[in-house]
């Protein structure tokens, strides 16, 4: 196994919180010297969200069918590494469920503007001090490790990550249906959710 | 004999400032309650503006009662076309810039949208001062100004302009604790009680294309004691409903907390985290006049919502722990 399929299992690894401290160390170390690398890591980590979370989200076929073409041409180890992906997946999920949930974690992929969210994060507001101590003990276990790319990777209160903010929608709309039960009534709470496509700053 | 004739005359000016008061109060109540009662009972449709913070939406609103069971629909006129249809059953959820369809199933009253209760009305006044505002002018018509201004530092205000003729609320300002105007609605045009058709009421989009997130429907309704609390509350915050839910995307149990005053309400979720999940969102946001905190307790993800400032959120959110502990 190459130096680069070996550093993306250990990427890999690390999103799932199994390696261990040297390790997780020196993939840090590497993250932080290689552009390249930090972006394969974003994306283990939009798929590892998606594998855990949305295996029942339900994917048009025209869709899934266009996805599924776009991930044939790419190289199997770019989402995750064969040997990592069939050992986890096969004996629990039905091939279909498994292509399905990957075009859903492509299609958010695709979808995300195209500047890195990294290079964007840099260059725009940072998050706040908390939110990203917080990442870092959740993703890392405590490593200390650059902050460019933490805020890229994976969710945090930030309604511009689309995850989050879909889960905060979701929350909001079932909050609505008990906020319109108050005095100012009908529609009002839901006015919100459709009118947020475009979150203040 | 003197001191007869004097306090005679105060004695009833004394009665008469309160009994006004009281009528006062017990007009406002009225005006509150022909409000939510117009935007339930009402057909109506109309265009109205949005504002938050430096943002302005227009949208267009259908609403439409037929034998009895209301149906909703709420579009967006500027970017993408998100839209909102909401009937006694369920409510969906297109949004067309995500790709996805929505549908979530009512659990807060299966038979009619929910009202405010009476008995919940005169508890109102231990946290707002309600008040009747002058008569102005909104979109045309005449409309009965209500002013609804806090006790405390743990709700928002609200002014209301409620149509002097039928009710239904034409300009809303919420106002946050400072008095200044956090979110701004008024209808720019509208028709009440004209024949709506049925199409109106139909989506403008398919979603066949989309990606539809259906909440299961044998969800449970709540009949356990909830397993988890809010220890502090502020003022005139209690239980109002307690579901067991299923996350929509994830198809995991959720416990769902109401909390509120009568008029504000507040949302708070908790959710077990298993092994390899998505880290826990911690943490406060904000969006315009709606709060929300991320929080953990052992292994599980507290969040907590609603149309508070973020200090009743944090005080709510922060308090959460198992029940009876």
């Amino acid at each position: 196994m190459s130096n680069i399929d070996d550093m993306k299992e250990k990427l890999s690894a690390l999103v799932d919180n199994e390696l261990d401290e040297l390790d997780e160390r020196r993939v840090m170390k590497a993250l932080e010297q290689d552009p390249e690398l930090r972006q394969t890591w974003e994306r283990y980590h939009l798929v590892h969200s998606v594998l855990h979370q949305e295996l029942d989200t339900m994917v048009a076929s025209d869709m899934a069918a266009r996805v599924a073409a776009q991930i044939e041409s790419e190289p199997a180890t770019s989402v995750l590494s064969q040997r990592r992906r069939t050992a986890r997946i096969v004996g629990t999920l039905a091939m279909a469920a498994s292509v399905a949930v990957v075009a859903v974690a492509a299609v958010q992929w695709f979808n995300r503007p195209p500047v890195s969210a990294t290079a964007a994060l840099v260059a725009g507001q940072p998050a706040s001090g908390n939110l990203v101590a917080a990442q870092v003990t959740s993703v890392a276990e405590g490593q200390p490790a650059p902050d460019n790319f933490i805020r890229a990777g994976a969710t945090h209160w930030d309604v511009k990550e689309p995850e989050t903010e879909s889960t905060l929608n979701t929350f909001l709309v079932e909050h609505n249906e008990f906020a319109s039960s108050s005095g100012i009534g009908g529609m009002m709470p839901y006015v919100r959710v459709v009118g947020y496509d475009n979150p203040a700053k | 004999m003197i001191f007869r004739a004097l306090t005679r005359p105060i004695f009833i000016a004394v009665c008469l400032v309160f009994s006004t008061a009281a009528l006062a109060g017990d007009a406002a109540h009225d005006w509150l309650m022909k409000i939510n009662k117009a935007a339930r009972t009402l057909d109506y449709e109309g265009v109205f503006v949005y504002q938050h913070e430096s943002q302005l939406e227009a949208m267009r609103i259908v609403h439409k009662v037929e034998n009895g069971s209301a149906r909703e629909r709420l579009v967006s006129l500027n970017g993408a076309p998100r839209e909102i249809i909401r009937d006694q059953r369920e409510v969906t959820c297109y949004w067309p810039d995500k790709n996805s369809v929505m549908v979530e199933y009512r659990k807060a009253d299966n038979q009619s949208f929910p009202a405010i209760l009476p008995e919940r009305l005169q508890d109102l006044d231990d946290y707002y001062v309600i008040q009747l505002g002058s008569v102005e002018r909104i979109t045309g018509r005449p409309a009965q100004r209500v002013i609804v201004k806090p006790a405390d530092q743990y709700r928002y205000g609200y002014h209301l302009w409620a149509d002097q003729e039928t009710g239904l609320l034409l300009k809303a300002d919420l106002l946050d604790t400072q008095g200044k105007i956090l979110e701004q609605f008024m209808f720019t045009q509208i028709s009440i009680g004209a024949k709506i058709p049925a199409s109106a009421l139909a989506p403008g989009m398919t979603g066949k294309d989309m990606v539809w997130h259906r909440e299961a429907e044998d969800r449970k309704t709540v009949s356990a004691a909830p397993g988890w609390a809010a220890t502090q509350l502020p003022r005139g915050f209690r239980l109002s409903a307690h579901i067991a839910r299923q996350t929509l995307m994830r198809k995991r149990p959720v416990e769902h907390l109401v909390y509120t005053d009568g008029l504000a309400a507040v949302s708070v979720f908790v959710e077990k985290r298993g092994e390899g999940t998505k880290p826990f969102m911690l943490g406060a946001s904000r969006m315009g006049a709606v709060n929300a905190l991320g929080s953990r307790v052992q292994d599980y993800q507290i969040t907590t919502v609603g149309e508070v400032p973020a200090e009743t959120i944090a005080l709510i959110g922060g308090s959460v722990a198992p029940a009876g502990k």
